[in-house]
């Protein structure tokens, strides 16, 4: 059993590591300074992410900003956005995994390591499914992505439901 | 298991999930590039894979000290029980502890199991900070189900307490007598026997010594009379230890004071070799080593921290539980007069013909300052209550002695052992 910090610091540097690869790849691919700009702040956010996890939200919308961005880009194929897509997601799940394992003492590594690697591969595989259906000829695969994209968010909304009210563990570790 | 004392929690990768994907879902119908769809697609996809189970995991758990008794500075091992239901990731922790220093885990007693099926047992090493009453606080859990982006949390069980026992350096410090003989000779013993110490006059009955008579006596009333004096043996004392202090004021401060007083008493009818037992909580009192030292203090300690930071205990409230007391001791109560039931016990020992006597400590300078008129009556309230229950005491035939942060046990126990004397001159002054 490691120490706790102990693995939320390899975790959190292997988040970093991936975030400034991700920010790279989306500055190359955009190839502008205002690209730059949008690959740093994502750096940026994810580094903030370690010691405030609600930041996560943040990182995830800079990397999808920065994704899209490059998307509407003119040169930019949009295939070429995979890897950042992957890269957006890896960092998330890694800065989750830092953010639960800073404070605790804590066990094994396969079972996050293999969440990450199918988290990644359902973000790939739905962005290029959807992409590829997209591609279809007139507007039934528009239509199609947004409905089934729709259906996606009503789903989630009403599975969230509201949160009892209550303090938090957080809240109850806070002197 | 309520479901409503569980706590559902988003992880922080929901809402960035939803936003994002919803974002350029909005963007791709505003723009009409499905390309933007394709991006949104993969985080509203792990966002809906993430909220695929809901519902919260059956847990309990426990927590487990092998001793709860420990000296100052002592590490303290333990372990923590959880099981629960299927296969879940689960986050352990004790929180809200106070006194007590984490050795392993540190900085925080917190665990992070990886995906797996209960039970599981850690353990764990804390170190005991300071002397006192310590609460470990409670044992909370944090569950959810493999991939899930919500979670569970819920405090499963309240920790057990720990009693530390100063150290022997603090010890010798904290219990120095203050003075020594304060309260040599402050009773009798009440059995009469063969003695110097003077007792009582009474007619002369066979059997009796002809030593014994009192021939200035005789002469005057025209019988033999004899005299009776107190036996050379020891007396007994018991001291009576009152459940002090609510949780808030049970610092070591207070628990200091009463340790002081109780001492101040119990060491100099040790010296005087009187048998001197503490009750605290149960029936039967415990008897202090006639040799003092280290023991004998540690004893007194264990026994005020059994009841130091205790709400009024409820042993005392059961019909017939009053505990069990040696006809001939006498009997000094160590008390804030907080408790009604304590009070009664003390009327209870005095009708039954006890010497009694009370210690009361002062804890009127622990409050915090008030905040506004409403604490200041409140005090006032307090403080004339306290006065009440002293003066019922002083008319019931109880000696009572205020100990205060100024001026310290000795001149309480002085300011006791008077009234004492006081009243027993008044009480043979009857009888004659």
């Amino acid at each position: 059993m490691k120490s706790p910090g102990h693995g939320g610091r390899l975790v959190g540097g292997a988040a970093v590591v991936v975030a400034a690869l991700t920010g790279l790849t989306g500055a190359l691919l955009g190839a502008t300074g205002g690209f730059m700009f949008g690959a740093v702040a994502l750096v940026m956010l994810s580094v903030l992410a370690l010691p405030y996890p609600f930041l996560i939200t943040g990182q995830l919308i800079a990397g999808s900003t920065l994704a899209a961005a490059i998307l509407l880009s003119e040169p930019a194929e949009p295939i070429s956005v995979l890897p950042l897509v992957a890269g957006i997601v890896a960092t998330a799940e890694l800065l989750a995994l830092a953010a639960r394992r800073r404070t605790a003492q804590s066990r094994g590594f396969g079972d996050e390591v293999r969440r990450l690697a199918v988290a990644i591969l359902i973000a790939e595989g739905v962005f290029g499914a959807v992409l590829w259906l997209g591609g279809l000829p007139g507007p039934t695969g528009l239509l199609a992505i947004v409905l089934a994209s729709g259906a996606c968010v009503a789903l989630s909304f009403v599975l969230i439901g509201r949160s009892p009210s209550g303090h938090s563990l957080d809240q109850t570790l806070r002197p | 298991m309520s479901r409503n004392s569980w706590r559902r929690r988003a992880d922080p990768r929901l809402p960035g999930y939803l936003m994002a994907g919803l974002g350029a879902m909005i963007a791709s119908i505003a723009t009409g590039q499905h390309e933007l769809a394709a991006l949104g697609a993969p985080f509203l996809a792990l966002a809906a894979i993430g909220l695929a189970d809901r519902h919260p995991v059956e847990t309990t758990g426990q927590v487990t000290l092998p001793h709860d008794l420990v000296i100052e500075d002592d590490v303290v091992s333990g372990q923590v029980s959880v099981d629960w239901e299927g296969e879940a990731e689960v986050e352990i922790m004790l929180a809200g502890w106070k006194g007590i220093t984490p050795v392993e885990p540190a900085p925080n007693i917190r665990w992070s199991l990886p995906q797996r099926t209960g039970p599981a047992t850690v353990p764990f090493e804390l170190r005991a900070q300071s002397w006192g009453t310590h609460d470990l606080g409670a044992l909370w859990v944090r569950v959810r189900r493999p991939g899930s982006l919500l979670f569970w949390e819920r405090k499963l069980t309240a920790a057990p307490a720990i009693r530390v026992l100063p150290s022997p350096l603090r010890l010798q410090r904290l219990l120095r007598p203050s003075e020594p003989r304060a309260v040599s000779g402050m009773h009798l013993s009440r059995s009469r026997g063969h003695g110097t110490d003077f007792a009582e006059l009474r007619p002369y009955q066979p059997g009796d010594r002809l030593r014994d008579l009192s021939w200035s006596t005789s002469a005057r009333l025209g019988a033999p009379w004899v005299t009776v004096h107190h036996p050379e043996r020891t007396g007994t004392v018991l001291l009576l230890l009152d459940a002090f202090f609510s949780n808030e004021q049970a610092g070591p401060e207070s628990l200091a004071r009463a340790a002081r007083a109780a001492w101040a008493v119990a060491s100099v009818h040790l010296g005087a070799q009187d048998r001197v037992g503490l009750l605290a909580r149960g029936r039967t009192a415990a008897w202090v080593p006639p040799q003092g030292g280290l023991r004998a203090r540690w004893l007194l300690m264990e026994a005020l921290l059994s009841v130091g930071g205790a709400a009024e205990d409820v042993w005392r409230r059961r019909r017939g539980s009053r505990p069990i007391v040696p006809a001939d001791a006498l009997i000094v109560g160590v008390t804030t007069l907080r408790s009604d039931t304590f009070l009664q016990d003390l009327l209870h020992h005095c009708r039954t013909g006890h010497t009694v006597g009370t210690l009361v400590i002062d804890t009127a300078d622990l409050m915090p300052d008030p905040k506004g008129p409403v604490d200041v009556v409140a005090r006032r309230i307090w403080q004339a209550n306290r006065s009440a229950r002293r003066d019922s005491l002083e008319r019931s035939g109880v000696s009572t002695a205020l100990v205060t942060a100024e001026k310290g046990v000795g001149p309480a126990v002085s300011a006791l052992r008077r009234r004492m004397r006081t009243r027993r001159r008044i009480h043979i002054g009857r009888g004659a």
